[in-house]
């Protein structure tokens, strides 16, 4: 079966919707964002407030990719997960420099861990 | 002449058969190579619970758990978080040491990060939700080379033993030796620099591969074979985990 890595980037308003969207879309891969994010400029510190969240998911079906793309299109029923953003790839195997280069194309970047 | 060919099959034998859980001292430990304590979703680990007392290192969240392979290290089972979002978190300490009292964690990693990525990488920790309360073994990036390095807390904020002599890139063996006064981290079995600190250890969690505060941060990326927690152990147990460890990683 073809498995695709699939990063999702969603806005700190919508992460809680977002997650219970896609548990009810896909309730065999579910999302949680525990990677909050920031602008990449001014220089973050551990304590910025996010304004959004990253999550990496590895070994996605194709058909629950597919899934997560038609939704975010307006495709389904749901429209929770419109603005989501999806960065896909066959093989990430390095998936935190592939995280620092998808977050940077959006001006992004992960909030420091704390010291 | 020293041995016999049969005298050396034999000690290799015995030596095959050595399990860390034949040391009284051991309190627990993951083991990638035990598979019946690994729950698995496809390849990715649901569950991983210790082999004595089956404290379940969980993840709910699909994207945020590890995968597990059977080739994942030296052509052997190992559990592999991405270094973005995967952790497995044990809600308690169960048995391990707290407050001020010793232990020793071992752990065989193929630590895969270049030192670029100079990012604190957490392989265990236990105890309290911060750096003043648990005890913590992780990847660190001093002076450009990846190191291991331990955080002992004390109550008020921590001491941070760290090797510098071994660099942390690739398959190692790493063993933190944690004492009533004095912490250290070994490598491969090169002794790190002794530090002072009175451990005061609490009991909240236990947390593979990311910090144990509220919002999980510092996630390991590598591979990990084996993660023990031991009372200290003698020069010769300490030999024997050490043998051990090193074969299965194929470290010289």
């Amino acid at each position: 079966m073809t498995t695709l890595t699939v990063a999702l980037l969603v806005t700190d308003a919508k992460k809680s919707a977002v997650e219970s969207a896609i548990a009810a879309l896909t309730p065999d891969y579910t999302i949680g964002f525990i990677r909050p994010c920031c602008a990449l400029t001014p220089e973050p510190t551990w304590q910025t407030p996010p304004t959004h969240w990253y999550a990496n998911a590895a070994a996605v079906d194709a058909e629950i990719a597919a899934a997560w793309q038609d939704a975010v299109a307006g495709a389904g029923p749901n429209d929770a997960l419109n603005g989501l953003i999806l960065f896909t790839a066959q093989n990430a195997t390095n998936a935190s420099g592939w995280a620092a280069t998808n977050l940077e194309s959006q001006g992004l970047r992960f909030v420091p861990d704390e010291p | 002449m020293i041995g016999s060919p049969l005298g050396l099959a034999a000690f290799a034998a015995a030596r095959a058969a050595f399990s860390p859980l034949s040391l009284t001292a051991l309190i627990d430990q993951w083991d990638a190579e035990r598979t019946a304590e690994i729950s698995l979703s496809g390849s990715a680990v649901t569950a991983w619970r210790t082999s004595k007392n089956g404290y379940s290192a969980d993840q709910a969240a699909t994207n945020n758990r590890p995968s597990w392979s059977a080739t994942a290290i030296n052509g052997r089972p190992g559990v592999t978080p991405d270094g973005v979002d995967d952790f497995l978190n044990y809600e308690g300490v169960g048995l391990f040491p707290t407050g001020g009292n010793p232990c020793e964690i071992w752990a065989l990693v193929d630590q895969v990060l270049p030192a670029s990525d100079t990012t604190a990488r957490i392989l265990l920790n236990y105890g309290g939700t911060g750096t003043s309360t648990r005890r913590n073994l992780q990847r660190v990036v001093t002076t450009g080379v990846n190191r291991a390095q331990a955080i002992i807390g004390n109550g008020s904020t921590s001491g941070s033993p760290t090797n510098a002599n071994v660099d942390l890139s690739g398959r190692n063996v790493i063993r933190c030796l944690v004492g009533a006064s004095t912490s250290r981290v070994d490598v491969n079995g090169n002794a790190g620099a002794n530090v002072t600190v009175t451990p005061a250890t609490g009991t909240t969690r236990t947390r593979l591969f990311a910090a144990n505060g509220g919002t999980p941060a510092n996630f390991f990326q590598g591979v990990v074979n084996y993660i023990g927690v031991f009372n200290p152990l003698t020069d010769p147990e300490a030999a024997q985990m050490l043998a051990f460890l090193k074969a299965r990683g194929g470290i010289p």
